[in-house]
């Protein structure tokens, strides 16, 4: 199985990065991963990716400073798809996320990473189909 | 309590001690000197102990007060069905319980992650033998009750702060039930269990928290399922009057007693047969119902005869 996507995880809890990892590789992505904010910036930046999945309580860089980082960009890279994750939902941050351009957002806690998935590829489903209606 | 109070209780009780003493000495006249220097010390010592764990007693103390209190200002909030913010030092507790509870939510996950691979994934299950299997899929349901257990008490916590708030919207109960049942199939079929439901199409919408009426639910119909034994029905039915949606769930399993009946709804109650029959659950699904269907001015019920099956049911107002 083989769907040619590539996608980024950045998180720092390895054994939900391997899960992760190995969920969306089930599934047939490519996945690039990293475990820090610096190493999350540096890796979004040399590659090309479908989507980004981006945790915010990350150590060296937080997630939100590397979706600033992502979304300053000139490139191509600046319109992918980000997902924020949180372990405790803060409105605050979650809003601020939004503001700075995420374009979606899982409570670590309150959804098992196989829902993740789930959850990304309808919403990247709908993102597809809201492109072709607007074309 | 006032500080000077308690030295002086102190005297006092060290005085009667003194007292009881030199009278309980001058019995044994032989060692009188003896006897009353022993009781002296012992009494002393007795007091010491009893002052340094005075300050933990009181924190505990004020902390019973605290948890009391905010147990009736629950109560109040419902009636007033306000979202009241509390006091800063609840505030504090809530936090505290609701950041721990995510944190514990996260490592079951990958606990829940983990297992979910080991069964799903073909090329990891290969060499994995029936048995472990059996024992992977039972640290999968032990995960899943800590995951249900954490996520209600998040909704208790909620609920006693008054932080709980419903999201109105208009709806069909029917199209829900539809749903909650898709979602139950799996568990129903494990247990050769039958759910009827036929959709009454003469019932008004209502405007409700459809994921708060969703979950009470699905506490209802998981209920039914567990507590009524292999091959047994459950019976979904929805009716309506003038002023109220009442949904119905019936099922033919060990029933409730008239006592257990009294008290299903309140927080941590489990019924008498739930252990003789060994029926997992931490008691907290129909507290959380109860709560939720009370916050929309509803109604909720039971009415159940011992091994004769149970009907819960529960009433939402059609105008609000």
């Amino acid at each position: 199985m083989d769907n040619n996507k590539n996608i980024l995880i950045v998180e720092d809890d390895l054994f939900l990065l391997d899960l992760y990892t190995q969920f969306f590789t089930q599934r047939g992505y490519h996945v690039t991963s990293a475990s820090d904010g610096e190493e999350g910036s540096k890796k979004a930046f040399e590659g090309k990716f479908d989507f980004i999945i981006l945790d915010i309580m990350l150590p060296k860089k937080s997630g939100i400073e590397v979706l600033k980082d992502i979304k300053a960009q000139d490139s191509s890279i600046k319109s992918v798809p980000v997902f924020m994750l949180t372990s405790v939902g803060y409105d605050e941050i979650i809003k601020n996320a939004f503001q700075i351009g995420a374009n979606g957002y899982f409570l670590k806690s309150m959804i098992l990473p196989k829902q993740i998935i789930d959850e990304v590829e309808s919403f990247m489903e709908n993102e597809n189909k809201n492109q072709n209606v607007n074309q | 309590m006032d500080n000077s109070f308690s030295i002086f209780k102190v005297a006092v009780v060290f005085a009667l001690f003194a007292i009881l003493g030199y009278f309980m000495a001058s019995f044994i006249t032989s060692s009188f000197t003896l006897v009353f220097f022993i009781w002296i010390v012992f009494t002393l010592i007795v007091l010491f102990l009893y002052l340094s764990f005075y300050e933990i007693l009181e924190s505990i103390n004020k902390k019973f007060k605290s948890i009391k209190s905010s147990q009736d200002k629950e109560d109040k909030i419902l009636k007033n069905d306000t979202n009241i913010s509390s006091n800063s030092a609840s505030l504090d507790t809530t936090d505290f319980v609701s950041i721990t509870a995510h944190e514990i939510k996260t490592p079951v996950s990958v606990i829940k992650g983990y297992t979910d691979l080991l069964l799903s994934d073909k090329d990891i299950s290969k060499g994995v033998s029936s048995e472990a299997k059996e024992y992977i899929k039972r640290i999968e349901s032990s995960s899943s009750q800590i995951f249900s257990l954490v996520e209600n008490l998040l909704n208790i916590t909620k609920i006693e702060n008054g932080q709980m708030s419903l999201n109105f919207e208009k709806f069909d109960i029917n199209d829900l039930i539809e749903e909650v049942l898709d979602n139950m199939e799996n568990e129903a079929s494990l247990k050769k269990i039958k759910i009827s439901f036929s959709a009454n199409k003469d019932l008004p919408q209502v405007i409700a928290d459809r994921m708060k009426i969703e979950e009470v639910l699905n506490n209802f119909l998981s209920n039914a399922i567990n507590y009524t034994p292999e091959k047994g029905e459950v019976n979904i039915s929805a009716i309506s009057d003038e002023k109220f949606v009442t949904v119905f769930v019936k099922d033919t399993g060990i029933g409730i007693s008239y006592n257990d009946q009294k008290k299903i709804f309140s927080k941590f109650y489990r019924g008498d047969a739930v252990n003789v029959k060994k029926v997992g659950g931490n008691g907290l699904g129909l507290y959380i119902s109860s709560k939720i269907i009370d916050m929309h001015k509803g109604k909720i019920s039971v009415e159940s005869e011992e091994n004769n099956g149970s009907t819960f049911s529960f009433s939402l107002p059609i105008n609000i």
